[in-house]
Protein backbone atom coordinates (compact mmCIF):
# COMPACT_ATOMS: atom_id res chain seq x y z
CA UNK A 1 0.00 0.00 0.00
CA UNK A 2 2.82 2.32 0.81
CA UNK A 3 4.99 2.44 -2.23
CA UNK A 4 2.38 2.04 -4.91
CA UNK A 5 0.58 5.28 -4.91
CA UNK A 6 3.53 7.62 -5.21
CA UNK A 7 5.67 6.01 -7.81
CA UNK A 8 5.61 6.12 -11.55
CA UNK A 9 4.85 2.66 -12.76
CA UNK A 10 8.35 2.00 -13.99
CA UNK A 11 9.68 2.08 -10.49
CA UNK A 12 7.35 -0.42 -9.05
CA UNK A 13 9.55 -3.30 -9.85
CA UNK A 14 12.51 -1.76 -8.40
CA UNK A 15 10.97 -0.97 -5.09
CA UNK A 16 9.01 -4.12 -4.67
CA UNK A 17 11.93 -6.21 -5.79
CA UNK A 18 14.38 -4.43 -3.59
CA UNK A 19 12.34 -4.20 -0.48
CA UNK A 20 11.30 -7.73 0.02
CA UNK A 21 14.30 -10.01 -0.28
CA UNK A 22 16.82 -7.96 1.61
CA UNK A 23 14.52 -7.18 4.41
CA UNK A 24 13.61 -10.66 5.02
CA UNK A 25 17.18 -11.72 5.02
CA UNK A 26 18.07 -9.21 7.66
CA UNK A 27 14.85 -9.33 9.56
CA UNK A 28 14.77 -13.06 9.93
CA UNK A 29 18.33 -13.24 11.22
CA UNK A 30 18.80 -10.32 13.55
CA UNK A 31 21.71 -11.96 15.31
CA UNK A 32 23.81 -12.20 12.19
CA UNK A 33 22.39 -9.02 10.69
CA UNK A 34 25.77 -7.39 10.39
CA UNK A 35 27.20 -9.92 8.00
CA UNK A 36 24.07 -11.49 6.58
CA UNK A 37 22.19 -8.54 5.25
CA UNK A 38 24.93 -7.22 3.04
CA UNK A 39 24.86 -10.31 0.90
CA UNK A 40 21.58 -9.58 -0.75
CA UNK A 41 19.64 -12.61 -1.83
CA UNK A 42 19.95 -13.22 -5.53
CA UNK A 43 17.03 -13.85 -7.83
CA UNK A 44 17.05 -17.51 -6.87
CA UNK A 45 16.91 -16.76 -3.17
CA UNK A 46 14.12 -14.26 -3.39
CA UNK A 47 11.58 -16.79 -4.59
CA UNK A 48 12.36 -19.00 -1.64
CA UNK A 49 12.16 -16.09 0.74
CA UNK A 50 8.84 -15.06 -0.59
CA UNK A 51 7.51 -18.51 0.22
CA UNK A 52 8.97 -18.37 3.68
CA UNK A 53 7.45 -15.03 4.24
CA UNK A 54 3.92 -16.31 4.08
CA UNK A 55 4.87 -19.31 6.19
CA UNK A 56 6.25 -19.53 9.66
CA UNK A 57 8.92 -16.95 9.08
CA UNK A 58 6.55 -14.16 9.91
CA UNK A 59 5.55 -15.76 13.16
CA UNK A 60 9.11 -16.31 14.26
CA UNK A 61 9.89 -12.72 13.45
CA UNK A 62 7.20 -11.47 15.76
CA UNK A 63 8.39 -13.48 18.70
CA UNK A 64 11.87 -12.20 18.34
CA UNK A 65 10.72 -8.70 18.01
CA UNK A 66 9.09 -8.55 21.40
CA UNK A 67 12.12 -8.78 23.66
CA UNK A 68 13.95 -6.32 21.45
CA UNK A 69 11.17 -3.83 21.83
CA UNK A 70 11.71 -3.86 25.58
CA UNK A 71 15.26 -2.65 25.21
CA UNK A 72 15.64 1.10 25.69
CA UNK A 73 15.61 2.81 22.32
CA UNK A 74 18.39 5.14 23.21
CA UNK A 75 20.87 2.33 23.80
CA UNK A 76 23.90 3.74 22.03
CA UNK A 77 24.85 0.58 20.25
CA UNK A 78 21.67 -0.07 18.37
CA UNK A 79 22.05 2.90 16.04
CA UNK A 80 25.64 1.99 15.26
CA UNK A 81 24.74 -1.63 14.71
CA UNK A 82 21.95 -0.58 12.40
CA UNK A 83 24.24 1.62 10.34
CA UNK A 84 26.80 -1.17 10.23
CA UNK A 85 24.19 -3.58 8.92
CA UNK A 86 23.12 -1.64 5.83
CA UNK A 87 24.96 -1.37 2.52
CA UNK A 88 26.96 1.81 2.51
CA UNK A 89 28.68 3.97 -0.05
CA UNK A 90 31.25 6.69 -0.05
CA UNK A 91 29.50 9.82 1.26
CA UNK A 92 31.23 11.99 -1.36
CA UNK A 93 29.17 10.38 -4.08
CA UNK A 94 25.99 11.21 -2.20
CA UNK A 95 26.97 14.74 -1.32
CA UNK A 96 28.23 15.65 -4.77
CA UNK A 97 25.28 14.03 -6.49
CA UNK A 98 22.83 15.97 -4.38
CA UNK A 99 24.81 19.14 -4.96
CA UNK A 100 24.81 18.62 -8.71
CA UNK A 101 21.06 18.04 -8.66
CA UNK A 102 20.45 21.26 -6.76
CA UNK A 103 22.67 23.15 -9.19
CA UNK A 104 20.90 21.74 -12.19
CA UNK A 105 17.49 22.49 -10.68
CA UNK A 106 18.54 26.08 -10.06
CA UNK A 107 19.54 26.41 -13.70
CA UNK A 108 16.42 24.77 -15.07
CA UNK A 109 13.73 26.12 -12.78
CA UNK A 110 15.17 29.61 -12.27
CA UNK A 111 12.90 30.40 -9.31
CA UNK A 112 14.54 29.55 -5.98
CA UNK A 113 11.13 28.99 -4.42
CA UNK A 114 10.30 26.41 -7.04
CA UNK A 115 13.59 24.62 -6.37
CA UNK A 116 12.75 24.49 -2.66
CA UNK A 117 9.40 22.97 -3.51
CA UNK A 118 10.89 20.35 -5.80
CA UNK A 119 13.56 19.37 -3.28
CA UNK A 120 10.87 18.93 -0.67
CA UNK A 121 8.81 16.82 -3.07
CA UNK A 122 11.80 14.64 -3.90
CA UNK A 123 12.44 14.21 -0.19
CA UNK A 124 8.83 13.26 0.42
CA UNK A 125 8.94 10.57 -2.24
CA UNK A 126 12.23 9.23 -0.89
CA UNK A 127 10.84 9.25 2.64
CA UNK A 128 7.83 7.16 1.70
CA UNK A 129 10.22 4.43 0.60
CA UNK A 130 12.90 4.79 3.25
CA UNK A 131 10.38 4.26 6.03
CA UNK A 132 9.72 0.76 4.72
CA UNK A 133 13.37 -0.04 4.70
CA UNK A 134 13.75 1.42 8.15
CA UNK A 135 10.89 -0.55 9.67
CA UNK A 136 12.02 -3.75 8.05
CA UNK A 137 15.62 -3.48 9.18
CA UNK A 138 15.47 -1.76 12.52
CA UNK A 139 13.15 -4.11 14.42
CA UNK A 140 11.55 -1.25 16.27
CA UNK A 141 8.03 -1.83 17.45
CA UNK A 142 5.12 0.59 17.48
CA UNK A 143 5.94 3.85 19.20
CA UNK A 144 3.60 4.80 22.04
CA UNK A 145 3.58 8.51 21.35
CA UNK A 146 5.05 11.23 19.17
CA UNK A 147 7.90 11.73 21.62
CA UNK A 148 9.05 8.20 21.15
CA UNK A 149 8.67 8.53 17.39
CA UNK A 150 10.90 11.58 17.41
CA UNK A 151 13.52 9.76 19.46
CA UNK A 152 13.51 6.80 17.12
CA UNK A 153 13.99 9.06 14.12
CA UNK A 154 16.78 11.03 15.75
CA UNK A 155 18.73 8.11 17.16
CA UNK A 156 18.02 5.35 14.67
CA UNK A 157 16.57 6.87 11.51
CA UNK A 158 19.22 9.49 10.91
CA UNK A 159 21.90 7.06 11.99
CA UNK A 160 20.80 4.27 9.71
CA UNK A 161 20.80 6.38 6.57
CA UNK A 162 23.21 9.25 7.11
CA UNK A 163 25.46 7.80 9.78
CA UNK A 164 24.84 10.71 12.14
CA UNK A 165 22.42 11.22 15.00
CA UNK A 166 20.22 14.19 15.72
CA UNK A 167 19.20 15.70 19.04
CA UNK A 168 15.54 16.19 19.88
CA UNK A 169 14.74 19.30 21.91
CA UNK A 170 12.42 22.27 22.29
CA UNK A 171 9.25 20.31 22.91
CA UNK A 172 6.11 22.37 23.19
CA UNK A 173 3.72 21.84 26.10
CA UNK A 174 1.37 19.54 24.17
CA UNK A 175 4.17 17.29 23.01
CA UNK A 176 3.22 17.73 19.37
CA UNK A 177 6.12 19.73 18.03
CA UNK A 178 9.83 19.52 18.55
CA UNK A 179 13.15 20.32 16.93
CA UNK A 180 15.72 18.01 15.46
CA UNK A 181 19.18 19.45 15.74
CA UNK A 182 21.91 18.23 13.47
CA UNK A 183 25.43 19.30 14.21
CA UNK A 184 26.98 17.12 11.58
CA UNK A 185 25.23 16.94 8.25
CA UNK A 186 26.81 14.93 5.43
CA UNK A 187 24.51 16.58 2.92
CA UNK A 188 26.38 19.87 3.08
CA UNK A 189 30.04 18.86 2.95
CA UNK A 190 31.71 21.07 0.30
CA UNK A 191 28.65 23.34 0.07
CA UNK A 192 28.65 27.11 0.15
CA UNK A 193 25.68 29.21 -0.88
CA UNK A 194 26.42 32.05 -3.28
CA UNK A 195 24.71 35.38 -2.69
CA UNK A 196 22.32 34.75 -5.54
CA UNK A 197 20.65 31.79 -3.79
CA UNK A 198 20.07 33.14 -0.34
CA UNK A 199 16.47 31.98 -0.38
CA UNK A 200 17.47 28.41 -1.11
CA UNK A 201 16.57 25.80 1.48
CA UNK A 202 19.39 23.50 0.55
CA UNK A 203 18.45 20.75 2.99
CA UNK A 204 14.78 20.65 2.06
CA UNK A 205 15.20 17.09 0.92
CA UNK A 206 15.76 16.06 4.55
CA UNK A 207 12.62 17.73 5.83
CA UNK A 208 10.74 16.16 2.94
CA UNK A 209 12.02 12.72 3.90
CA UNK A 210 10.80 13.15 7.47
CA UNK A 211 7.41 14.36 6.31
CA UNK A 212 7.04 11.53 3.79
CA UNK A 213 8.18 8.86 6.20
CA UNK A 214 5.87 10.00 8.98
CA UNK A 215 2.93 10.25 6.66
CA UNK A 216 3.38 6.59 5.80
CA UNK A 217 3.02 5.71 9.47
CA UNK A 218 -0.15 7.82 9.64
CA UNK A 219 1.24 11.02 11.06
CA UNK A 220 0.62 14.20 9.13
CA UNK A 221 3.36 16.65 9.92
CA UNK A 222 4.67 20.02 8.92
CA UNK A 223 8.45 20.31 8.76
CA UNK A 224 10.31 23.59 8.49
CA UNK A 225 13.89 24.73 8.86
CA UNK A 226 14.61 27.06 11.75
CA UNK A 227 18.38 27.21 11.65
CA UNK A 228 20.70 26.52 8.76
CA UNK A 229 24.48 26.57 8.95
CA UNK A 230 24.67 27.48 5.28
CA UNK A 231 23.01 30.74 6.24
CA UNK A 232 25.38 31.38 9.09
CA UNK A 233 23.55 29.71 12.00
CA UNK A 234 25.40 27.51 14.46
CA UNK A 235 23.53 24.27 13.73
CA UNK A 236 20.83 22.74 11.58
CA UNK A 237 17.47 22.86 13.28
CA UNK A 238 14.38 21.32 11.79
CA UNK A 239 11.03 21.96 13.39
CA UNK A 240 8.56 19.08 13.18
CA UNK A 241 4.94 19.74 14.05
CA UNK A 242 2.40 16.94 14.29
CA UNK A 243 -0.77 18.11 12.57
CA UNK A 244 -2.91 15.07 13.02
CA UNK A 245 -2.69 11.38 13.52
CA UNK A 246 -4.72 9.45 11.00
CA UNK A 247 -6.21 6.42 12.72
CA UNK A 248 -5.13 3.19 11.16
CA UNK A 249 -7.46 0.62 9.72
CA UNK A 250 -6.75 -2.94 10.58
CA UNK A 251 -6.99 -5.52 7.92
CA UNK A 252 -3.74 -6.88 9.39
CA UNK A 253 -5.11 -10.40 9.55
CA UNK A 254 -1.85 -12.31 9.76
CA UNK A 255 -0.73 -10.29 12.73
CA UNK A 256 -3.24 -11.84 15.08
CA UNK B 1 38.33 7.10 7.83
CA UNK B 2 36.20 7.59 4.74
CA UNK B 3 32.80 8.93 5.53
CA UNK B 4 29.90 6.76 4.45
CA UNK B 5 26.15 6.96 4.10
CA UNK B 6 23.58 4.26 3.41
CA UNK B 7 23.39 3.22 -0.20
CA UNK B 8 19.65 3.87 -0.15
CA UNK B 9 20.40 7.59 0.14
CA UNK B 10 22.22 7.68 -3.19
CA UNK B 11 19.66 5.35 -4.77
CA UNK B 12 16.90 7.56 -3.48
CA UNK B 13 18.20 10.89 -4.76
CA UNK B 14 19.24 9.49 -8.13
CA UNK B 15 15.89 7.80 -8.66
CA UNK B 16 13.94 10.84 -7.59
CA UNK B 17 16.04 13.11 -9.75
CA UNK B 18 15.36 10.92 -12.77
CA UNK B 19 11.67 10.72 -11.87
CA UNK B 20 11.46 14.49 -11.45
CA UNK B 21 13.11 15.22 -14.79
CA UNK B 22 11.23 12.58 -16.74
CA UNK B 23 7.91 12.96 -15.02
CA UNK B 24 7.48 16.51 -13.84
CA UNK B 25 9.75 18.81 -15.84
CA UNK B 26 10.23 17.31 -19.27
CA UNK B 27 7.53 14.68 -19.46
CA UNK B 28 6.93 15.33 -23.14
CA UNK B 29 10.55 15.87 -24.10
CA UNK B 30 12.51 12.85 -22.92
CA UNK B 31 15.57 13.90 -24.91
CA UNK B 32 15.79 17.13 -22.91
CA UNK B 33 15.36 15.24 -19.65
CA UNK B 34 18.13 12.89 -20.74
CA UNK B 35 20.46 15.80 -21.40
CA UNK B 36 19.85 17.24 -17.94
CA UNK B 37 20.35 13.91 -16.21
CA UNK B 38 23.56 13.40 -18.13
CA UNK B 39 24.70 16.90 -17.17
CA UNK B 40 24.20 16.13 -13.48
CA UNK B 41 26.24 12.95 -13.86
CA UNK B 42 28.90 14.88 -15.74
CA UNK B 43 29.24 17.38 -12.93
CA UNK B 44 29.58 14.64 -10.32
CA UNK B 45 32.07 12.63 -12.39
CA UNK B 46 34.13 15.72 -13.03
CA UNK B 47 34.39 16.54 -9.34
CA UNK B 48 34.98 12.96 -8.22
CA UNK B 49 37.80 12.29 -10.66
CA UNK B 50 39.45 15.51 -9.55
CA UNK B 51 39.41 14.20 -6.00
CA UNK B 52 40.47 10.68 -6.80
CA UNK B 53 43.44 11.68 -8.95
CA UNK B 54 44.86 14.26 -6.59
CA UNK B 55 47.91 12.23 -5.66
CA UNK B 56 48.58 10.50 -8.94
CA UNK B 57 51.02 11.24 -11.69
CA UNK B 58 49.55 12.33 -15.02
CA UNK B 59 48.23 9.51 -17.19
CA UNK B 60 50.52 8.78 -20.10
CA UNK B 61 47.82 7.78 -22.60
CA UNK B 62 44.13 7.15 -23.08
CA UNK B 63 44.35 3.52 -22.08
CA UNK B 64 45.88 4.43 -18.73
CA UNK B 65 43.04 6.86 -18.04
CA UNK B 66 40.42 4.30 -19.03
CA UNK B 67 42.08 1.75 -16.77
CA UNK B 68 41.86 4.22 -13.94
CA UNK B 69 38.11 4.50 -14.56
CA UNK B 70 37.74 0.72 -14.64
CA UNK B 71 39.71 0.08 -11.48
CA UNK B 72 40.03 2.93 -9.01
CA UNK B 73 37.10 5.08 -9.97
CA UNK B 74 34.69 2.16 -10.20
CA UNK B 75 35.92 0.70 -6.92
CA UNK B 76 35.35 3.98 -5.13
CA UNK B 77 31.80 4.16 -6.39
CA UNK B 78 30.68 0.56 -6.49
CA UNK B 79 33.23 -1.37 -4.40
CA UNK B 80 34.11 -3.49 -7.42
CA UNK B 81 35.99 -3.08 -10.67
CA UNK B 82 34.73 -3.15 -14.23
CA UNK B 83 34.65 -6.82 -15.20
CA UNK B 84 35.67 -6.60 -18.82
CA UNK B 85 37.39 -3.98 -20.94
CA UNK B 86 37.50 -4.21 -24.73
CA UNK B 87 38.93 -1.80 -27.25
CA UNK B 88 39.34 -1.57 -31.01
CA UNK B 89 42.55 0.44 -30.52
CA UNK B 90 40.98 3.25 -32.49
CA UNK B 91 39.45 5.20 -29.68
CA UNK B 92 36.47 3.04 -28.76
CA UNK B 93 36.38 1.26 -25.42
CA UNK B 94 33.69 -1.02 -24.05
CA UNK B 95 33.52 -1.25 -20.27
CA UNK B 96 31.36 -4.06 -19.03
CA UNK B 97 30.10 -4.45 -15.49
CA UNK B 98 28.52 -7.87 -15.09
CA UNK B 99 26.46 -6.81 -12.15
CA UNK B 100 25.96 -3.10 -12.28
CA UNK B 101 25.01 -2.01 -8.79
CA UNK B 102 22.38 0.51 -9.81
CA UNK B 103 20.58 -1.99 -12.00
CA UNK B 104 20.64 -5.04 -9.75
CA UNK B 105 17.25 -4.13 -8.37
CA UNK B 106 15.68 -3.15 -11.64
CA UNK B 107 13.74 -5.96 -13.16
CA UNK B 108 12.75 -6.19 -16.80
CA UNK B 109 12.14 -9.90 -16.57
CA UNK B 110 8.82 -10.66 -18.27
CA UNK B 111 7.84 -13.29 -15.71
CA UNK B 112 8.35 -10.83 -12.88
CA UNK B 113 6.23 -8.34 -14.71
CA UNK B 114 3.28 -10.63 -15.05
CA UNK B 115 3.30 -11.38 -11.32
CA UNK B 116 3.49 -7.73 -10.50
CA UNK B 117 0.77 -6.79 -12.92
CA UNK B 118 -1.82 -7.93 -10.43
CA UNK B 119 -0.74 -5.23 -8.01
CA UNK B 120 -0.96 -2.28 -10.30
CA UNK B 121 -3.13 -1.04 -13.06
CA UNK B 122 -0.91 0.06 -15.94
CA UNK B 123 -0.90 -2.59 -18.63
CA UNK B 124 2.01 -1.91 -21.01
CA UNK B 125 4.52 -1.99 -18.23
CA UNK B 126 7.47 -3.48 -20.05
CA UNK B 127 7.84 -0.47 -22.23
CA UNK B 128 7.82 2.15 -19.49
CA UNK B 129 10.10 0.06 -17.32
CA UNK B 130 12.64 -0.14 -20.14
CA UNK B 131 12.36 3.57 -20.72
CA UNK B 132 12.84 4.40 -17.07
CA UNK B 133 15.85 2.14 -16.91
CA UNK B 134 17.47 3.78 -19.90
CA UNK B 135 16.82 7.15 -18.27
CA UNK B 136 18.52 5.89 -15.11
CA UNK B 137 21.59 5.06 -17.19
CA UNK B 138 22.17 8.59 -18.43
CA UNK B 139 23.47 9.38 -14.99
CA UNK B 140 26.37 6.87 -14.94
CA UNK B 141 27.13 7.73 -18.59
CA UNK B 142 27.52 11.32 -17.50
CA UNK B 143 29.68 10.23 -14.57
CA UNK B 144 32.15 8.47 -16.88
CA UNK B 145 32.20 11.28 -19.41
CA UNK B 146 32.71 13.87 -16.67
CA UNK B 147 35.55 11.88 -15.14
CA UNK B 148 37.32 11.41 -18.48
CA UNK B 149 36.79 15.00 -19.51
CA UNK B 150 38.44 16.09 -16.30
CA UNK B 151 41.42 13.94 -17.28
CA UNK B 152 41.64 15.79 -20.56
CA UNK B 153 39.87 13.26 -22.75
CA UNK B 154 36.78 14.47 -24.55
CA UNK B 155 34.53 11.62 -25.49
CA UNK B 156 30.96 10.44 -25.77
CA UNK B 157 29.55 7.66 -23.60
CA UNK B 158 26.55 5.47 -24.21
CA UNK B 159 25.18 2.48 -22.34
CA UNK B 160 23.88 -0.88 -23.40
CA UNK B 161 21.69 -2.85 -21.02
CA UNK B 162 20.51 -5.63 -23.26
CA UNK B 163 21.33 -8.29 -20.69
CA UNK B 164 20.53 -7.07 -17.21
CA UNK B 165 21.95 -6.71 -14.65
CA UNK B 166 25.06 -6.62 -16.80
CA UNK B 167 25.66 -3.27 -18.37
CA UNK B 168 28.19 -2.05 -20.93
CA UNK B 169 29.37 1.48 -21.31
CA UNK B 170 30.76 2.41 -24.70
CA UNK B 171 33.31 5.21 -24.63
CA UNK B 172 34.15 6.85 -27.94
CA UNK B 173 37.08 9.21 -27.73
CA UNK B 174 36.88 12.26 -29.93
CA UNK B 175 39.97 12.93 -31.95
Amino acid sequence: MLQHQHLPSGHLHRSSASLLPEHFVSASSPASGRAGSTTAAGPAGSEELRKQRSGDCARRLRHRRRPLAMAPLTAPKSGDALFASVDRVNAELFTLTYGAIVRQLLTDLEEVEEVNKQLDQMGYNIGTRLVDEFLAKSNVSRCVDFKETADVIAKLGFKMFLGVTATVTNWDAEGTSCSFILEDNPLVDFVELPDTCQGLQYCNVLSGVIRGALEMVSMKTEVTWVRDMLRGDDAYEMRVKLIKQVPEEYPYKDDD
Amino acid sequence: MVREVAESCVDGVVMEMVAAYCGRFYAVKPELAARRIEAIGFQVGHQLSERYTMERPRFSDHLEAIKFICKDFWSELFKKQIDNLKTNHRGTFVLQDNRFRWLTRVSLDPSAESTDATDNDSAPLGDTAAQTTSMLLYFPCGLIRGALTNLGISCSVSADMSNLPACSFVVRIKT
